[in-house]
């Protein structure tokens, strides 16, 4: 089961809802946000992963290359993080008891190279006050690979020849490697463990970090890929990186961890799938054209991961797939939503709150999600005189249900195919009757013209699932079509 | 090393590259461990698992079912291959058997053990030269050793499955 997940972005995701919320996941998480973050290497991946997902698609197997070889520098890192905060909250036995889940685990077995064991064990364990590992992570992320000339940016296995070629200096988990056995090596003989110690017997390359050399390097990437792709510089600049400020980057500790911070971080279950967000400073302009909005109202959960006495609103762009979360007050948020022109969004086990507490025009169509059976739905459906249904076969695997009435509320679920044949006994049997769209209104069995209206249902679909932006025909998300019954 | 063990190699890592579904820098990992004299057995080892693990599109190796969760089937099966080395104590020393070996485990063992847990049939050879090429790298005796003190005696679960399979024969 995935717990948690970083993407190289402003977020770490966490499944907050399957019993992941004990506090070394968010650790383990938080460790690859943070090496990442102050770390040329990582701040590259970043950059590579926004112009990716934003401008050149072509970019992606780079990316790859570098994650591929630093995968050993990342978790055993954080899997180390997560075993110094059992020793250092527990008392011995709950910590060995740890220890000893810990290495059973297939994260062990695959990422923990030999000497771990006796880096966790070992007593000192903060250097340059950071934890041992973090620091020697950093270290092996440090360097700057777009200074090697022989890349071709539009041949990804060249990354890959350059990597293999120069091991010390741009392959991760080899540098990783090469400190972790030198600091081992000098506990095993008594030796001052030093950052300048472990450097010297390891014999690698290192980068002094800074902020401007962090600049430096992810500038001449993008003048790279300018040139390789025919971006445009500014652009890229401007509005696909977004550099953070010096201290975000290289002045963020686990030291002395301030768990209010951290928490704040991660975000509920719900944003679980697709967080991201779009450059630093076009939010407000954003908000005058994103396509739905989910209201989250305060629950005890948003508590927990360090959001008080406020409801979420969760903004969704269909076509970019921009996705992001603002905690806002309640009378903010109503105010939001009541001027806010596309789709309204809620969950159904919030309906009755969300109809007395959260005023919003009689006009305004809410869109209400059920998660749970398709039989559930439809009781729940039929206890509210609603006999109007339409389906929309999302992929291969998962169709969504829509009823719908008269009045404002659109009630949907996404269930698999597997309840397909359900659905036409629950309209053969006349239990529902199945609302087609007259023919001649399907466009590219996906849009229609009039306001009958499925590109708001198209945009609520897009908000739901899990689409693949770069999966998209003319600019557009395919995400399925309506389906048409005879 | 001897040529057959060294052509053994080849042939598998060649084949691991050909699936193109393995971190190609743990696979130069794997190929450089093969070839250094001083090579950390739990280095190989984790390589080797790191690299089947890849294989099994990285779905945490499915434990065994009806049994105690820390036996994973790669332990179970590399149980079954200890049982058939323990008991051909002829291959301890024959450094030429090492082909010989993984014939006979993929024919005697292995279908049988990786059908009835739902292993890709056509990744069996390749799973199995896997574990044999880091049993060549230690050598039959070494490896049988190894596994006992290190894998079976650390595992209840291991341990009794033993006593079972022995007595079974």
């Amino acid at each position: 089961m995935i717990l948690g997940k970083y993407t190289f972005g402003d977020s770490v995701l966490v499944d907050t809802q399957n019993g992941a919320s004990a506090f070394d996941v968010y650790l383990h998480e938080i460790t690859h946000y943070s090496i990442t973050q102050r770390s040329i290497c990582g701040n590259l991946m970043i950059a590579l992963n926004a112009i990716s997902e934003l401008r050149e698609s072509k970019l992606k197997p780079f990316l790859f290359e570098l994650h591929q070889s630093s995968i050993v520098t990342q978790e055993m890192t954080a899997m180390y993080v997560q075993a110094i905060y059992e020793r250092m909250t527990k008392n011995d036995s709950k910590a060995d008891e740890f220890k000893s889940c810990l290495s059973s685990s297939d994260y062990y077995k695959k990422f923990c190279l030999d000497g771990f064991d006796a880096l966790i064990s070992y007593p000192e364990y903060v250097i340059n006050n950071q934890l041992l590992l973090i620091e020697l992570a950093t270290i092996s992320l440090n360097f700057n690979i777009t200074e090697n000339e022989d890349i071709c940016y539009t041949d990804p296995l060249s990354f890959r020849r350059i990597i293999m070629n120069n091991p010390s200096k741009y392959n991760a988990d080899y540098r990783y490697k090469k400190l972790v056995n030198a600091a081992v090596q000098l506990i095993n003989h008594n030796d001052t463990l030093s950052i300048d110690n472990i450097i010297e017997l390891a014999g690698i390359e290192y980068i002094n970090n800074n902020y401007q050399v962090v600049k430096d390097s992810v500038f001449r990437l993008c003048e790279c890929l300018c040139a390789a792709f025919s971006l445009d510089f500014d652009d890229l600049i401007n509005n696909v990186i977004k550099l953070r400020s010096e201290e975000d980057v290289l002045c963020d500790t686990l030291e002395g961890v301030n768990i209010e911070k951290i928490k704040q971080r991660f975000v509920p279950r719900a944003l679980n799938y697709s967080v991201k967000f779009p450059p630093e400073g076009t939010v407000p302009l954003l908000n005058n054209y994103v396509h739905t909005v989910m209201v989250l109202l305060h629950d005890k959960q948003m508590s927990n991961v360090g959001i008080s006495d406020k409801d979420v609103l969760i903004l969704h762009h269909s076509f970019t797939k921009w996705h992001y979360a603002v905690p806002t007050k309640r009378d903010d948020a109503i105010k939001y939503v009541n001027q806010f022109p596309g789709e309204i969004i809620c969950f159904l086990e919030d309906h009755h709150a969300f109809s007395t507490q959260f005023p919003i025009p009689q006009s305004r169509r809410v869109f209400y999600c059920f998660e749970g059976q398709l039989e559930s739905f439809f009781e729940y459906i039929e206890s509210k005189n609603i006999n109007n249904i339409h389906a929309h076969q999302v992929n291969d695997d998962v169709y969504c249900v829509f009823a719908t009435q008269k009045g404002r509320e659109v009630f949907f679920t996404l269930q698999t195919k597997f309840v397909w044949k359900h659905i036409i006994d629950s309209i053969n049997s006349e239990r529902f009757t199945y609302i087609n769209l007259p023919e001649g209104q399907n466009i590219d069995n996906c849009f229609y013209l009039s306001d009958k209206d499925w590109c708001k249902y198209e945009d609520v679909l897009s908000s739901i699932v899990d689409a693949d932006p770069d999966n998209s025909t003319e600019g557009f998300l395919q995400i399925g079509h309506r389906i048409y019954l005879q | 090393m001897e040529s057959s063990t060294i052509k053994y190699f080849e042939d598998t890592i060649t084949l691991l590259e050909q699936t193109n579904k393995v971190n190609p820098y743990v696979i130069a990992d794997f190929k450089n461990i093969l070839y250094t004299d001083e090579a950390s057995i739990r280095e190989i080892e984790r390589l080797c698992y790191f690299v089947i693990s890849n294989l099994c599109d990285d779905r945490p190796l499915i434990e065994l079912q009806d049994r105690n969760k820390n036996a994973s089937w790669y332990d179970y099966f590399r149980l079954q291959v200890y049982l058939f080395l323990n008991g051909n104590k002829k291959y301890y020393e024959d450094k030429t058997a090492i082909t010989v070996i993984g014939a006979i485990i993929i024919d005697d063992i292995a279908t049988d053990v990786f059908n009835h847990l739902g292993v890709d049939n056509r990744l069996i050879p390749l799973i199995v030269s896997l574990i044999v090429c880091v049993i060549a790298k230690m050598s039959v005796r070494a490896w049988c050793e190894h596994f006992y003190n290190e894998t079976i005696r650390t595992n209840p679960v291991l341990e009794e499955e033993l006593k079972k399979l022995e007595g079974k024969k």
